[in-house]
Order: structure tokens, then sequence, then C-alpha cells
């Protein structure tokens, strides 16, 4: 047992040598979160959203650690499956913003002139838009649902993605061995997805995760703002909520938000520790 | 069989570049064929348009360039690679006119498996599976005698030397059994001792498939070690054309004497390089008349007027020099 052990940890700590510290937290903080969320019928007792559990505005005790909320609802189990909820929306988002991103990016970045100009026009028009209110908007007319939020948040979070891929196109497909590849008679297609994208994709993993951070700062937004999915525990809306009671019941507001803070930090140290990683001129050998 | 036939003919081809300056007349005129299972050197200084008309061949020219006027006929269709949609010459590069580069650091992708890049034309060219593909890679590195072929295929290119990477280009050239091999200077960014290594095996490669070559280069050492034919080419114009035997011992243009003059021999102890005077023109505004003219030793008055076209000394050697004819 120990002499398989042993080799494991080496490779463990070796691999922990060539991280950075930011990175390191990150991905430990990033790996509890997805725990508690994969977890959480587990290690909560009370169904999410019920109503009633407890006598409404009860302080933090055994039965409900972090207290009861105006309807009685335990903030616990919320919290616990707020945190589902926000990961959900985070990466659901930003994978509707890839697929729309990558295939902006990778046309305008490989076939110049109307299509580049076309795509980047209306990439810019995209961008400046701000955010949160274009956000606001399409979920207000289209129905604050769950799906609708995702959509809403992907939408508006392309174009940097579109940008920077576009950009990366623009220098690589200009390299020699793209040039090769045209040699031995490879396809457009061949050449977009199978030679650059894989050179490209390196420079925007940083961003990417940066991305899932701000679409759950924006689903909290919209839940503070009233206007997110009231059937699905949102750490957001539970602010909303709290924000009436501040004063006589605190521990509706501590929690969720110590918990979006703690969300919203451990994506960043990712996000940030991984620009770093990612640039072999900031990488200490 | 085919050793008399063409494979290739390149007729009165001219190439410009659009650039700020002006348009700059990088191929201009330049016609010669390429036989069966023959190896055809173009030599000739940096700028001198030897690589514009090899990646002309290809139809892999840079976007502010175009091929004004002229012919490239492949045999033994009389395909005209000029008029060529793309669609169908993407189906002739690789499986029919195989490219190797000059720089293999530069040339392979750096994010893609060795025998995954030498895979990528095979499937597409032959429609075979990917283990299939992979499969023959191996094979094709074994022949190029890279050691631990298996294993090989299975790095990343800067796991590699130079010279095997130089090979692994080779390998993606010959990958679908080309009739025409174009190198543009394949030898360039290697080391004396590999280049011997590679060039040996480029020239059993070129026999053993009965494959034509066209070599781009600037090394007159190279030419002689594996072409049968030489064009020399100065300033967008083939000056010379001969095969190698009769342009080394009995060069008739003053710039091919000038050219072979300035290669340093271990058998004479020279302090000097004979370099040849002055600089080549500009192809924006060449000079009037044969475009050597003003560096030339023996210029006359008819050099500065009149441009001499390809004289024919013997049969397929060609000569474009008023003192000759």
């Amino acid at each position: 047992m120990a002499n398989r052990v042993y080799p494991l940890i080496c490779y463990i700590s070796r691999l922990t040598k060539r991280l950075n510290p930011r990175l390191m937290t990150g991905i430990i903080l990033i790996s509890f979160l997805i725990l508690i969320a994969l977890l959480a019928p587990l290690i909560t007792w009370y169904p999410p959203l019920k109503s009633l559990v407890g006598k409404p505005f009860t302080p933090p005790n055994l039965q409900h650690p972090f207290g009861t909320d105006d309807l009685g609802r335990d903030i616990y189990t919320n919290v616990i499956y707020g945190i589902r909820t926000s990961l959900t929306i985070g990466v659901s988002s930003v994978i509707i913003a890839l697929l729309i991103g990558v295939i902006a990016g990778v046309l305008a970045g490989y076939y110049s002139g109307i299509v580049e100009d076309v795509l980047m026009r209306l990439t810019d028009m995209t961008l400046i838009l701000p955010q949160f209110l274009l956000a606001l908007v399409i979920v207000a007319i289209f129905g604050q649902s769950f799906q609708n939020i995702i959509l809403a948040i992907g939408i508006v979070s392309w174009p940097g993605i579109a940008r920077m891929l576009r950009a990366e196109f623009l220098s690589i497909k200009e390299r020699p061995f793209i040039e090769a590849a045209r040699a031995v008679g490879l396809s457009d297609m061949r050449i977009i997805f199978g030679e650059i994208l894989p050179n490209a994709i390196p420079a925007v993993i940083p961003y990417v995760v940066l991305q899932v951070n701000t679409a759950i700062l924006v689903e909290a937004g919209l839940g503070f703002l009233g206007v997110g999915d009231p059937n699905v525990p949102s750490l957001g809306l539970m602010l909303n909520t709290a924000q009436q009671y501040l004063t006589r019941s605190w521990w509706m507001a501590l929690f969720p938000g110590l918990v979006l803070s703690f969300l919203v930090v451990a994506l960043n140290l990712l996000g940030d520790g991984l620009i770093d990683y990612m640039n072999p001129r900031l990488r200490k050998r | 069989m085919f050793s008399s036939s063409k494979i290739l003919e390149v007729s009165n081809l001219y190439v410009q570049y659009l650039t700020l300056q002006g348009i700059v007349k990088a191929v201009d005129g330049v016609s010669f064929s390429v036989g069966w299972g023959e190896s055809f050197a173009i030599v000739g200084e940096s700028g001198s348009g030897k690589s514009t008309l090899a990646f002309s061949v290809i139809r892999l020219l840079p976007e502010n360039s175009r091929i004004v006027n002229g012919k490239i006929l492949l045999y033994p269709e009389n395909i005209d690679l000029v008029k060529l949609p793309e669609e169908e010459m993407r189906k002739i590069r690789g499986r029919r006119i195989g490219m190797i580069f000059q720089d293999p650091m530069t040339f392979l992708n750096p994010v893609m498996r060795i025998g995954d890049q030498i895979a990528e034309a095979i499937i597409y060219h032959q429609k075979c599976s990917p283990t299939e593909a992979k499969r023959k890679a191996v094979k094709l590195l074994e022949k190029l005698r890279i050691p631990d072929a298996s294993d090989v295929v299975n790095r990343y290119p800067h796991q590699l030397s130079g010279g095997m990477k130089q090979r692994v280009v080779i390998a993606m050239a010959i990958s679908c059994n080309p009739q025409l091999l174009i190198a543009d200077e394949p030898t360039t960014a290697l080391d004396v001792t590999v280049q011997a290594e590679v060039l040996e095996l480029l020239k059993n490669l070129i026999n053993e498939y009965n494959m034509s070559l066209i070599l781009v280069t600037h090394d007159l050492g190279i030419v002689a070690e594996i072409c049968d034919r030489v064009a020399i080419m100065y300033a967008g114009k083939i000056m010379e054309i001969g095969d190698v035997y009769r342009l080394y011992k009995n060069p008739k243009h003053p710039y091919t004497i000038g050219l072979l003059n300035a290669v340093p021999t271990i058998y004479k102890s020279k302090n000097e390089i004979a370099g040849i005077k002055g600089s080549p023109p500009n192809l924006i505004n060449p000079p009037i008349g044969c475009r050597f003219h003003p560096r030339c030793p023996y210029v006359f008055d008819k050099c500065k007027i009149y441009e001499p076209p390809l004289i024919e000394i013997s049969k397929s050697n060609y000569v474009a020099c008023w003192l000759v004819g």
C-alpha cells in the first residue's frame, strides 16, 4: 500500500510546485464548492424553498444553522442549493457564450473581408450595450424563468470571447504551419478546428473562467433586483428579501452574502492564477 | 519509361506583388519544364523570385500577389494550375504535388502530435480510418529512418531535434505519394551533417518512388548532389538552364560564372571570396535591357537596350545572353 501511495504524493507535490499559490487556492476552493453543490441533498435536512420548516425569523440555532427567513424557510438549505444554482447558471451561460463567441470569432478571424466586417460590427454592437442592462431587458421581455436567465447571460457575454479568438486567429493563421497544412491540401474547416483552434484556446481559458464569475454575479444581480426565477433557490433573490428585514434579522443577509463572496473570490483566484499559469513569461521555472 | 515525357510545364509565367511602394515583378516571364522522374533545381540569390516561382506552382502565394499571365500545366491531363478553382487545387496539393518547407521548426503545428499531423493528409486524401492512417504514418517515419517511430508519432514537435522535424516535414509531403515534390530550401535550417543525411534520404526517396523534384535553393553544392538540371534565376528571370554537368563545367552566362566563382572550394586556398560586384536590382523598377547588365563585367551597348531571349545552345541548354548567339 505504502509504495503505491508514495509515488502519488510525489506526483501531487511536484504538481503543486508548478502551480502558483493563487491557482492552487482557487482550485481547492472551487473543488470544495463543487463538492458541496453536488452533495447538497446529503448535507441538508429540509427540502429547498419549503416554507414554514421552522418559525419565521428564527436566529441561527442547531436545527437551523443559518436561521430562517420571513417565510420560515431554512437559510442553510437554500444557501447550499443556491451554490448549485449559481454554478449551473455560470457554467451553462458561459457554454452558450462560447458557442456563439467561438463561431463568430473563428469565422471573423479566418475569413477576412465582408464576413469579418459584419461579424465584428455585430460584436461591437453587443459590446457597447451594458451587459447587465441588456440581460435585465431580455429577462424582463421573455419572462423570469431559469432557462431565460441562462440564455440572457449567455447572449450578453459572447463578444469578449469572439474578439479574443479573432485576435488569436489573425496571428496564428499567418504562421508557417498553417501554410504547410494548406500545402497538404486540407480543407478550411480542418485548418480552422484542427490546426488553429487548439493553438488559440489556451489564450481564452482564463477569460472564460472569469466569465463564469461575471455570469454568477449577473445572476445574483438579477435576483437582487427581483427578476430572478422565484422557483429556484438563488443567492441574489435571498439577498433581495433580506434587505427588507436587515435591521431585525441580520442572518438573512449575512450568510447568502458570505457564500456569494466566497464563490466569487474562489473563481477570481482560479482565473487570475490561470492567467499567470498560461503565460510562460510570468511563470517561474 | 517516362523519362522523356514532361510532368510539369511552366510557360511565360508572370507573378507580381502589390506593395505600397509599387508593383514588384517577382517572376517575369519564366518558362521551363520538368520531366518525369527528373530533379530540377532553381538557383538564385535572395529576392530573385525563386521561392515565388515554387509557391506559384502549388498556388500558395501571399494575398497581395497575383499571377498576371502564363500557364502552369500539369501532365498527363494538361491541367492548367493557374486557372484551376481552389476546390480542385486542394485535391492536387498533397496528392499530386507535395511541398517540403524551409524551416521545420515553424512548419509543424506545436499542439498536434507528430503522428496526427502526418495522418491528417492521409485521412483527407485517401479517405482511410484514423488508425489506418496512423499506422501508415509510423511506416513512413520508419522509411525515413527515424528510430523508434512508433514512439515518435506520439510526441509533440518540441520534443524532436531539427533533423527529425525536417524528416517529419518530408514524411508529410510524401504521405500521399505525390508525383512531384517541391522543396523550398529544405536544408537551410539544418546543421551541415544533418543536411547531408536529409539530402541522401531525399535522393533515395526520389529514386525509389520515381518522383520528380523541384529544388529551390541558393546552395550550389546541394544542386550538384541531387539534381539533373538547373535553372539559374536572377531578378525574376531565368538566366541559364542546362544539365548540371554542363553548367558547372562550362557555364555560359556571366552571372552563372560569377556565382560559381563565388563558391569557396577546399582545393584552392583563396584569401578572399570572389563576389559579384553590386547588388540585385529593385524589382519595382528593373533595369531596361538585360537585367544583369549593371553588374556584368562583359556588358556592351546592346545589353543596355534589348533584353536577350533564352537562346538554345544545345539540346535543353539555354542561355539568356547576347554574348552567346
